[in-house]
């Protein structure tokens, strides 16, 4: 299984979302995404790096910190992620990134080591919070990113500056046809396939250039899609009040908005 | 007077105004144009065809009114129940806001033409 085709399979958890998804790959080892509601909490798989590893190196918490964590964890059942934080060791926001992180690279090293099953094993909520899980189309659009060598929290910032935070929307690549940056406005898995597939055909039809862009108003919101060197951006608005804000911001930050673009690696 | 005239007197009686155009049918299908698309970079009007037959097509949102915005032109696409008004405006002058104003009202005055151009299938 490729990574979208794999990506298909995780977006359709039973209800209510809640669960694991222990995937099988074809070097005989197994490797497990945690979901919440639908949404990504964490994956991991043998091939990857530990999150405590990778927490330690990246913060400077010590290992007795790290194993005294894990051990308190194991006794009350609470995130091991969430623990570190409510005892200061990283802040929430280090959290996130570090999960996320750890979560695409793990996944990433699912898909490279051939996936071929994935089974859904049902539990409670682990109690993530919710501003340390991500989205699907977060999680896909995180792992291109990091396979063309950017950074995916950069490129949703750059998105950001776009949605303000009140619209879903995504940023492509249009040589690839791939995400880069989802929006922190829950955007659907079958949404985001079916958007990415509209912009893309609307951006060619309507040869956008650089910087230019396209917006559609009508009584239920609006879009608009721009373009800025390699990347498309898509925006969707509900309501007149929340398009007319969005096309402001878009047409207003467009002529400097700078975002980091994959850079074509030489044959 | 054909819908052809009336749309070239149209455009160029519409400040910054480059083109006109009247897209009726299924399949939309060019009825009838005055001026010219290339201010858009368009080749022809089959181009304007291609951006409006991508934008009705499953769009997030559906939308009556499109705009594209490059540094050198403002194309509005207006829907109707008839067809599509494709307005070309160069930005040489205007600023956007009124090319943007100036082509509402130039759709508006080309819309008139809409029903008897789809009437027709755009024969003169």
């Amino acid at each position: 299984m490729g990574l979208f085709t794999m990506f298909a399979k995780l977006a359709e958890p039973p209800p209510p979302g809640t669960g694991a998804w222990r995937i099988h790959t074809s070097d005989g080892h197994e490797g497990v995404v945690l979901m919440e509601a639908g949404r990504v909490c964490w994956a991991n798989h043998d091939a990857a790096n530990r999150l405590s590893d990778e927490i330690e190196r990246r913060y400077g918490v010590s290992h007795a910190t790290i194993e005294q964590v894990i051990r308190s964890c194991r006794e009350s059942g609470k995130p091991f992620g969430a623990s570190l934080v409510e005892e200061g060791s990283i802040t929430a926001k280090q959290l996130t990134a570090a999960l996320r992180d750890h979560t695409c690279r793990s996944i990433l090293a699912l898909v490279k080591a051939g996936v071929y099953q994935c089974d859904w094993v049902p539990h409670q909520g682990a109690g993530y919070a919710p501003e340390t899980t991500i989205s699907l189309a977060q999680t896909v659009s995180s792992c291109v990113a990091l396979i063309k060598g950017l950074a995916p929290e950069e490129m949703e910032r750059s998105l950001e500056v776009m949605l303000g935070g009140e619209a879903p929307g995504m940023l492509l690549h249009a040589d690839s046809r791939l995400p880069l940056a989802s929006s922190q406005k829950m955007l659907g898995w079958t949404e985001m396939r079916s958007w990415l597939t509209w912009a893309l055909r609307v951006e060619a039809a309507c040869k956008l250039s650089s910087r230019g862009f396209v917006a559609g108003r009508g009584a239920a919101g609006g879009w608009i899609i721009w373009r800025c060197g390699a990347l498309v951006g898509l925006a969707v608005a509900h309501g007149e009040d929340a398009q007319r804000r969005l096309q402001l911001r878009v047409s207003a930050a467009l002529p400097t908005w700078t975002c980091p673009e994959p850079v074509d690696k030489p044959a | 007077m054909t819908a052809t005239q009336d749309l070239d007197s149209l455009c160029r009686a519409t400040p910054s105004c480059a083109g006109i155009a009247l897209l009726t049918g299924e399949p939309l299908a060019l009825v009838a144009q005055g001026g010219a698309p290339t201010a858009a970079g368009w080749a022809s009007w089959a181009e304007a065809v291609e951006a409006a037959v991508a934008l009705r097509h499953e769009p997030p949102i559906a939308c009556s009114e499109a705009m594209l915005r490059s540094s050198q032109a403002l194309v509005l696409l207006e829907s109707r129940p008839e067809g599509v008004v494709v307005v070309v405006m160069s930005l040489g002058k205007a600023t956007a806001g009124l090319a943007l104003a100036q082509a509402r009202v130039a759709a508006g005055k080309a819309a008139s033409s809409l029903p008897a151009a789809a009437a027709s299938g755009g024969a003169p």
